[in-house]
């Protein structure tokens, strides 16, 4: 018997659904925070990947049932979803971030369509890009102090200030050819890092 | 004060000292800070090890318990994972 259903339309809208879902709760638990030994101290957790043996995605699926790139796309999905702002605090929901999300979505882009990020995007008709966006950071006004980090495979980027939200960056998800989008969330690196290929 | 390594790190550790020195400035408070020194170990391990490296850096003793870190709370309501009923509880 599994313990833990994925909804199909994880993440629900509103901050109370949200963080009443369990698998919000198994994301928070598992990625996020850990209590330190002895002290109770609610400490970060090891930062993990999703993907690969000892990732969180095969954790999710052993306890579900459900394929692990169903449950790797529910996890970044939570993750990227989380764009909630906490009532009290005005914080983002997790404290906790991606931090290089690869290969989570295949853009589609069509040359005469415009992309919905505005010009910087567009402009960008190399064979490959990489989009860099802080996000779910540390405190509200970091989140919306976000980025758009916009290179190509020659190792060129150029910064594109923008305040845009993971919600929306999810949105170059939806049209037109086909393209590995690369979402980075760092607010020290200046552009996307060497190893990072498209 | 992670990005003062090396060279960078030997020059801001002068500069801190000719402060110190020029204004005769023996109590020069000196405040840093950083979101990604020590990630490994306890919260009071990375206090001790902060404490040194800043010690280091501005030439003073800073103490671990001066160190302040992140109080972090859970957004989610807190669950035992491995209760079977954990989805329903």
């Amino acid at each position: 018997m599994h313990r833990l259903l994925i909804p199909i339309d994880f993440p629900r809208p509103g901050y109370g659904n949200f963080v009443a879902d369990p698998l919000s709760i198994w994301i928070e638990s598992t990625v996020g925070l850990r209590t330190e030994d002895g002290t109770g101290r609610l400490v970060r957790a090891r930062p993990r990947s999703i993907a690969g043996k000892e990732g969180a995605a095969a954790e999710l699926s052993a306890l579900t049932g459900v394929t692990e790139t169903q449950c790797s796309a529910a996890i970044q999905q939570g993750l990227l979803g989380a764009t909630f702002a906490q009532p009290d605090t005005g914080f983002p929901t997790f404290a906790f971030r991606i931090t290089s999300l690869s290969a989570v979505a295949t853009r589609r882009t069509r040359r005469s369509s415009r992309n919905r990020v505005g010009t910087s995007l567009s402009r960008a008709s190399s064979s490959s890009q990489a989009i860099a966006a802080p996000f779910c950071s540390h405190s509200s006004s970091a989140a919306s102090a976000a980025g758009v980090l916009l290179g190509s495979n020659d190792g060129r980027c150029r910064k594109r200030p923008a305040s845009l939200h993971a919600e929306r960056l999810l949105d170059l998800q939806t049209d037109g050819t086909e393209r590995r989008v690369f979402f980075m969330s760092s607010t020290d690196e200046a552009c996307p890092p060497s190893r990072m290929r498209c | 004060m992670h990005t003062y390594r090396g060279r960078q790190g030997s020059d801001v550790a002068m500069l801190v000292r000719r402060v110190r020195d020029r204004f005769e400035a023996d109590h020069l408070q000196c405040v840093g800070t950083s979101a990604t020194l020590a990630s490994r170990g306890s919260f009071e391990e990375q206090r001790t090890e902060i404490a040194r490296v800043a010690s280091n850096l501005f030439g003073s003793e800073v103490r671990p318990q001066n160190v302040i870190g992140e109080t972090l709370r859970r957004a989610t309501p807190s669950r035992d994972l491995d209760d079977p009923y954990f989805e329903a509880s």
